[in-house]
């Protein structure tokens, strides 16, 4: 997966548009994107919108809220039956995951889907995060890919956002990670002037990330270029 | 009566006259004789009275060395766009005259002529012919029939056809005129509300009984090159304190749409030419000014250049991004129909590859040959298209006047590949319906309809379907489209029509392709 289109899941257009993109993934938001009070009203639009509209041509990725929160179990039971390809585990830590993998477990048997195939995203968003990360992907198999969120990471850590250059042992360790576990590295989204974005991607693709998030759809051609 | 697309209406409509049918797009030609022409003749400088000058004071002095009367034709020209203040200036004199009855005839209505509704519906104004439309107050009354007669469309090529056959006679046109002499030569390009090219005041110039040039901008004899009106043509020179808003006229800039789907459905569009054999040297090309078509152009410059093709020409309404290809050698000379941005006024009066065009020159069918006959690409929008190809770019899908023909079915009739461009869904429908609310362009004359969702090409294209065998790029059916949109949307229902006609939509041969009626 070359790039990963982040949408708000509780906008109806987006949803319809989603596809359209050229975007190997889309990640459909229940977290940030959404307002509190919204939260329930997002889930049973995304739900309802991945059984009637055609996903197939992207590969569908769902970011619930955090596992520390109520709203997570309910993401994950109120979304799995859209039968998506793959959930985010925000936070990630090895106990979150396992968490995850039994709720889908349960969601699955529920809903009489084949064990095992919705797969986890762990999204790595904190320091321990990144010293843990083989732990992580180790926590269950349905880890498929790690997710960099560095916004996250660096407010963690107490740093202000500056350069590429603050995130070259956050980025190293994950992709390194990942590549000896046999799983895709997914790097954070890019949030600065649109003409940075190339080298940004270019630089996590230099340390051995193998796809990148796209914040909108302006960022996709770019990052599908650049990993290409 | 049916017209050949199967559009029903009376064979006369009270207001408009008796009724010739459409027939078919390539049906009409053939020897015609254009109408002759009235004109008041000039003496030598030495031997003409103060009074007998051309140079008027005010407007009321115009109307009286011209003697206006109820149910006159005045002619106006677009070209200042949403800032033009000629329309209202000229009306609204009118109206204090006392005048009723009158039809104005401008090439283009835009928001900023508001005040001519008052004139509607005081009967000032009880008819409107025009080549384009912007959504607002005027379309509004048009709709919901407001005024007395039938409003009448025609293209950009038809209106020069209805004034050179005798269709519409122009009483005075009244040229707005950024830079003008006293004597009467017109140059666009200079001057605070310089506008560019007055391409579309021509046939008014040429046939109108009287010819008054408005300007803001009175220089010495003679005006600056490049003149586009020359003082034979002009009977009179108003000057008033301004004729128009600059922030109106030209924006600074057109862009290409930075929507990252408007992208992606004009690099298929793109992609569609190139695969076809379309871009090549000698090629010509013509896109709307609106953002995905121009981002056609954009793609195609880039596979010209990587290519390295010289294109012949580009035409139509001007924009910054034909400019920049005239200046790199990617397009040979522009035909300029009307300047959209600045550049582009810059460039009209600069460069000599940078030619104007008239409207008849541009499309009227009924010439000894128009540019569109030239043309190869066309890139078109629609509001909403049909099952034949049928497009509609006058009304809305609720049924209100949106727009007007412009050059549409002039250039999809006279391109060798005409492709409209569009999302499949807009707002809440699709685009693809069984049947169009009005038909402004026939089907045969549309090739491709490149969405979002597919590309889908006219069956009457075989040559175009056998080209693109085995392509990589999402050929579909219009049906397959249709019946994934109206999946998605829903079938929207039938809207309800008065039997009133409140717009007559002419071919641009002069024959009626359909009428729009006033929504319940």
């Amino acid at each position: 997966m070359k790039s990963l289109m982040i949408v708000n899941a509780n906008n109806p257009k987006i949803l319809l548009d989603a596809v359209l993109y050229g975007a190997d993934g889309v990640l459909f938001d229940l977290a940030d994107s959404v307002a509190d009070t919204e939260k329930d009203a997002a889930r049973l639009l995304l739900v309802e919108a991945l059984r009637f509209l055609d996903y197939s041509a992207v590969e569908v990725v769902v970011r619930p809220n955090c596992p520390c929160q109520k709203d997570f179990e309910l993401d994950l039971l109120t979304v799995a039956p859209g039968k998506p390809c793959d959930f985010i585990v925000p936070m990630a830590k090895p106990e979150y995951v396992v968490r995850a993998a039994e709720i889908l477990d349960k969601a699955e048997a529920e809903n009489n889907l084949p064990a095992g195939e919705i797969r986890l995203i762990p999204s790595i968003d904190s320091a321990a995060g990144v010293e843990s990360v083989a732990a992580v992907i180790a926590a269950s198999p349905r880890v498929r890919a790690v997710m960099f969120d560095a916004k996250k990471f660096l407010a963690d850590l107490g740093a202000e956002a500056g350069g590429a250059e603050q995130l070259v042992y956050a980025r190293s360790k994950i992709a390194v990670a990942c590549h000896v576990a046999g799983v895709e590295s997914i790097d954070t989204p890019y949030v600065g002037k649109a003409d940075g974005l190339a080298a940004d991607a270019g630089a996590a693709k230099a340390l051995g990330f193998t796809g990148k998030v796209a914040a909108d759809g302006k960022q996709v051609k770019t990052i599908n270029a650049v990993f290409a | 009566m049916k017209n050949v697309l199967g559009r029903e209406f009376p064979d006369y409509i009270e207001g408009y006259g008796q009724v010739r049918p459409f027939t078919g797009a390539f049906n009409n030609y053939g020897e015609r004789a254009t109408v002759g022409t009235k004109r008041r003749s000039v003496k030598p400088a030495h031997q003409t009275p103060p009074a007998e000058e051309k140079l008027c004071r005010s407007i009321d002095e115009v109307f009286d060395r011209i003697g206006v009367r109820d149910g006159m034709t005045f002619g106006f020209h677009h070209h200042l766009r949403n800032g033009d203040y000629v329309v209202n200036l000229v009306m609204k004199a009118a109206a204090e005259r006392g005048l009723k009855d009158l039809h104005v005839a401008a090439t283009g209505i835009f928001g900023c002529h508001e005040p001519l509704v008052e004139y509607i519906k005081s009967g000032v104004i009880t008819q409107i012919s025009c080549s384009y439309i912007s959504p607002g107050p005027v379309a509004k009354a048009i709709t919901t029939g407001l005024l007395r007669k039938p409003a009448i469309f025609r293209s950009h090529g038809g209106r020069p056809r209805a004034i050179e056959s005798g269709d519409m006679h122009i009483d005075v046109a009244f040229a707005a005129s950024p830079t003008c002499d006293p004597y009467g030569n017109v140059n666009g390009t200079h001057g605070p509300s310089a506008c560019g090219v007055l391409s579309y005041i021509f046939p008014d110039t040429e046939y109108a009984d009287y010819v008054v040039a408005v300007t803001d901008n009175l220089v010495d004899y003679p005006a600056p090159p490049p003149i586009q009106i020359t003082q034979d043509k002009v009977d009179f020179v108003l000057v008033v304190d301004k004729i128009g808003d600059p922030a109106g006229i030209a924006s600074g800039t057109t862009r290409v749409t930075t929507d990252p789907i408007g992208l992606r459905i004009a690099e298929s569009a793109a992609a569609l030419l190139d695969e076809a054999g379309y871009i090549k040297d000698g090629m010509s090309l013509q896109t709307g000014a609106g953002g995905a078509s121009l981002a056609v152009a954009a793609f195609v410059r880039e596979r010209m250049l990587a290519k390295g093709v010289v294109g012949a020409f580009g035409a139509g309404g001007i924009t910054s991004y034909f400019v920049q290809m005239l200046k790199e050698g990617l397009l040979r000379a522009l035909f300029d129909v009307q300047c959209f941005d600045l550049d582009s006024v810059k460039s009209a009066g600069e460069n000599p590859a940078h030619m104007l065009m008239s409207g008849s020159l541009y499309g009227n069918p009924h010439s000894r040959g128009a540019v569109v006959n030239n043309l190869d690409i066309m890139i078109l929008g629609a509001t909403e298209i049909d099952l034949d190809f049928n497009v509609n770019v006058v009304t809305g899908s609720d049924g209100v006047v949106m727009g007007a023909s412009g050059g549409h079915n002039d250039c999809s009739a006279g391109s060798k590949i005409a492709i409209v461009v569009s999302n499949l869904l807009k707002g809440r429908l699709c685009m693809v319906r069984d049947r169009v609310t009005t038909v402004t362009s026939p089907g045969e004359t549309i090739d491709v309809l490149v969405t979002d969702r597919g590309i889908a090409i006219n069956p009457q294209r075989q040559d175009l379907l056998e080209k693109l065998q085995g392509s990589a790029l999402p050929l579909t059916d219009i049906k397959s489209l249709k019946e994934f949109g109206e999946n998605l949307t829903g079938k929207p229902d039938a809207i309800e029509f008065t039997d009133k006609i409140v717009a007559v939509v002419e071919y641009r041969d002069g024959t009626v392709i359909d009428v729009v009626r006033q929504p319940k």
